[in-house]
């Protein structure tokens, strides 16, 4: 097929323009392969390089010549491309080869990527390409909803034999030898396949379109990008690595700060518990290599069929969110979750986990979990490294309700595991902005993409530590602060809702409405007030007034200290105390 | 055990009904443990002996095989025993440690995954002439009874992953047969204590014990533990010379719901009958605790 495409500031082009502006094209040969009409013709010479345009249709090649520019008819998936362009070239220096709309018009562009390669160019030939984007959102819309539409022209051009992703791009031409030195991929939110307007998966005022484009820019960032326009430069071709095998079930991330050995010791004993050993743990330390070691210690006690399943890296800086993000990066199970070094879990926490996989795959997938309070023990002289203050209580043992959950987590770290392909294909990953909630924040933005599969069984306990644990020193204004913050968060887009929410949402606004007419009837005057209300009334207006009458002989004490002589003394002691407080 | 010589340590594990799988998860760290134990030079010799009480043996020749490789490679003996019949927790633990050198023996529950400092903790409890027993703190249910915050002395000693001077042990009989699996540990304990022998908890040598939840967060019972668990408290009621105790839980079960319940009531009143209940011991209700439902006072 012949294009007559015009060079165009608004056009990928443009993008290939502003991209060969940073190499040196002046003396040298230009290739442009599948030039067609030599749109880009004019650019390369005002940029100082030699244009010569090659193309399968000779009519094109004839009317370029007729412009006085070099061109040559070459077949691009001929077995000799490459003597062919060798021969064309001649001793001219190659600065430049241009393959823009042409790779995937070809069955194996790799031979001609290959033969570029070994027989055109130099070292320092740089390749520019521009290739159509087959994972541009209005596709992924509409062939959600059953549509293909192919085109004269375009993402969906009849011609096109072969359709690349950004990752599959990347591989063919790391494959040929060539690697990536520059990009200036060209957007276009509404591309040629925008059509029709109104249609609900691509429309910019539709719910669904909206959505669909937000699970689309967590995936990456090519969403919005209707052809890559990439630079590289000619290298060994890389081995390419094949997948994974053997991979566990389970990714274990526990963050650690190194400062609780004994509990850890206790946490990984739990671990070597299981009935399900197909499991990995990533230990992410918090800290510097003084910590590190002091975990690697601590993992070297065990036995090798528990230290081998587990891996140790560090990182500095940054909040908590920090070591959990560095460990959901080296997780290669199937699911993931965390688990922190002082909680606890049963020996059927991975097999319940696996059994909820199983049943509902891509899920996430929760388990209840009983808590207990706890405190250090060693601070008086004690045997034990801590105290537990209660048994075990069945506190988060109900069923997952996703109402319940944006107004307040109800799910400790360690009681649920998403799936790894939330992390390594949309992008899930905790907020590192979050100083607290973040375990909340990513629970519940991993629970409004895959749903949650309630195993309703306790497999976990969380020791909630009565003093010296982090979470106490958190003042009250912050943690407020951050779950507004993920709520607005979560509110600013749209999202799905489990079955039987509308059932849920009914039944809160019915209750709200009861609540609204009781105050009605109550604030009316005219209203008869049933006797037991209007004797509790009566008792909590007595209350209140001798609640003031308290309040105001304590205001007379306060004023009374005031002027003491003792107060005054302590004065710079408490503004002293309030400083720190602020900071 | 003493401070003054290496001593030997003889890990003694029945086993019932488990499969291979349970099996390898509590030998390896036990095994490493003793391993780690060892190399501080506590230890001059150790050794895993496992008895077998199913219908048929757990091991076959080539699994025994295994584990004795395991535990070679890292210098350790073991051995394997089928007894053919049922002898129950306390006879099969007798069974294995009878004639044993060791200077101490340690009691391993099948449904255990000990810490790799678990075993070196305990040995150093023995240290203390007068400690005779010590036991390990388990996760993650840990068990609520009472202990002394500083001291770890203790009313009694769970059998799960317990540590026993043998010497101490042999000179009580060992465990009490009449007492089949349940509520040994704790009649061991106080026959300990009555010879004026100290019982310590280490909360630092930790065992993760294989207990699960309900959704009401209590532990769930095993298959025989309603029944064993209350034939054993009368059996110690009676044994230590609590009537009062006695009386109390045939009043709590004269409306027992479950059959396990009732079928202990009934047996022990058949045994009361028969005369076949274990001998009274001297002095018992000086070291018994019958408090709350329990063998002593709680921790929470």
């Amino acid at each position: 097929m012949r294009y007559e495409f015009e060079y165009s500031d608004a056009s990928a082009y443009a993008a290939v323009r502003r991209l060969m502006a940073g190499f040196e094209l002046a003396g040298g040969v230009v290739l442009d392969l599948g030039a067609g009409n030599s749109p880009m013709a004019d650019v390369v010479r005002e940029s100082g390089g030699e244009y010569v345009a090659v193309d399968l249709d000779a009519t094109a090649v004839a009317a370029t010549a007729e412009r006085g520019i070099e061109s040559h008819v070459v077949d691009l998936g001929g077995d000799d491309v490459g003597a062919r362009l060798r021969k064309i070239v001649a001793d001219r220096r190659v600065a430049a080869v241009l393959a823009l709309d042409v790779l995937e018009h070809l069955v194996d562009p790799a031979a001609l990527l290959g033969q570029l390669r070994t027989e055109v160019v130099d070292p320092r030939t740089v390749l520019l390409i521009s290739v159509p984007n087959v994972t541009h959102a209005d596709l992924g819309g509409k062939l959600l909803a059953g549509r293909w539409d192919v085109t004269p022209t375009g993402l969906l051009d009849v011609t096109h034999v072969r359709f690349f992703t950004g990752p599959t791009l990347h591989g063919l031409l790391r494959g040929a030898g060539w690697h990536e030195v520059a990009r200036q991929d060209f957007p276009l939110r509404e591309s040629d396949q925008h059509f029709p307007d109104s249609h609900p998966a691509i429309g910019g005022g539709a719910l669904l379109a909206r959505y669909l484009r937000n699970v689309r820019d967590l995936a990456d960032e090519f969403g919005g990008v209707n052809q890559f326009v990439r630079a590289y430069l000619p290298g060994p071709p890389a081995v390419l690595e094949p997948p994974a095998t053997g991979a566990p079930f389970l990714s274990i991330v526990m963050r650690s700060q190194g400062t609780k050995p004994d509990s850890m010791i206790e946490v990984l004993t739990c671990l070597g518990g299981q009935t399900d050993a197909d499991w990995e743990l990533i230990i992410s330390v918090h800290g510097d290599a003084e910590c590190l070691a002091g975990v690697r210690e601590v993992v070297d006690l065990f036995d090798e069929e528990v230290s081998s399943r587990i891996r140790l890296t560090s990182v500095l800086g940054g909040t908590r969110s920090k070591p959990a993000n560095h460990g959901l990066d080296l997780a290669v199970g199937e699911y993931v979750v965390f688990l922190d070094d002082d909680d606890f879990v049963t020996a059927d926490w991975v097999a319940t986990f696996r059994a909820g996989a199983r049943r509902a795959p891509g899920s996430v997938i929760r388990v209840w979990c009983a808590d207990r309070d706890v405190e250090p023990g060693d601070a008086d002289g004690g045997i034990a490294p801590y105290r537990p203050l209660t048994g075990l209580r069945p506190t988060f043992t109900l069923p997952f309700d996703l109402v319940q959950h944006l107004y307040e987590n109800r799910t400790p770290v360690h009681c649920f595991a998403v799936p790894c392909a939330l992390v390594t294909e949309l992008a899930t990953r905790w907020n590192d902005e979050l100083v607290i909630c973040e375990d909340w924040d990513f629970l519940l933005r991993s629970v409004l993409l895959c749903g949650v599969t309630d195993m309703r069984k306790v497999t976990a306990v969380y020791n909630r530590w009565s003093n010296g644990a982090s979470v106490h020193t958190i003042p009250t204004w912050s943690w407020s602060t951050c779950r507004e913050w993920v709520r607005h968060q979560i509110d600013s887009r749209p999202f799905l809702m489990p079955p039987g929410s509308v059932g849920r949402l009914a039944e809160l606004y019915e209750a709200s409405l009861r609540v609204t007419e009781l105050e009605a009837r109550l604030n009316d005057p005219t209203a008869a007030v049933p006797a037991e209300v209007a004797a509790e009334l009566a008792r909590t207006r007595q209350r209140a007034e001798l609640a003031e009458h308290a309040a105001h002989h304590l205001r007379l004490r306060v004023a009374d200290l005031e002027r003491s002589t003792s107060w005054r003394i302590t004065a710079p002691l408490r503004r002293l105390t309030r400083r720190r407080h602020r900071t | 055990m003493s401070t003054e010589r290496a001593g030997v340590l003889l890990a003694a594990v029945v086993l019932h009904d488990q499969n291979l799988a349970d099996v390898w998860r509590m030998f390896r760290p036990l095994v490493r443990a003793m391993e780690l134990a060892g190399r501080s030079g506590e230890l001059a010799d150790s050794a895993v002996s496992i008895g077998d009480c199913s219908a048929e043996p757990i091991l076959d020749a080539k699994a025994a095989d295994d584990l004795r490789r395991h535990a070679a490679d890292r210098g350790i003996d073991f051995g394997y025993r089928w007894f053919n019949e049922n002898l129950g927790h306390s006879g099969g633990c007798n069974e294995l440690v009878t004639g044993a050198r060791a200077d101490a023996l340690l009691f391993v529950n099948p449904d255990t995954y000990c810490a790799p400092t678990a075993v070196a903790q305990l040995l150093a409890a023995l240290r203390d002439p007068w400690v005779v027993a010590a036991d390990a703190r388990q996760v993650p249910c840990e068990h609520p009874k009472d202990f002394h915050p500083i001291t770890g002395e203790q009313g009694w000693a769970s059998g799960c992953f317990l540590i026993v001077r043998r010497t101490a042990f042999e000179e009580i009989g060992g465990f009490d047969t009449a007492f089949f699996t349940y509520g040994n540990d704790v009649d061991l304990s106080w026959r300990l204590r009555l010879r004026g022998g100290k019982l310590r908890h280490v909360p630092r040598a930790a065992v993760f014990h294989d207990k699960r939840l309900t959704a009401r967060a209590e532990v769930v019972p095993t298959r025989t533990e309603l029944y064993q668990g209350l034939l054993a408290r009368f059996m110690l009621a009676h044994r230590y010379g609590h009537p009062d105790v006695i009386d109390d839980l045939r009043r709590q079960l004269a409306a027992a719901e479950l059959p396990a319940h009732r079928q202990a009531l009934a047996d022990f009143e058949s045994m009361a009958v028969a005369g076949a209940l274990p001998v009274q011991v001297e002095g018992g209700a000086e070291v018994a605790d019958f408090r709350d439902g329990d063998y002593g006072p709680r921790r929470f």
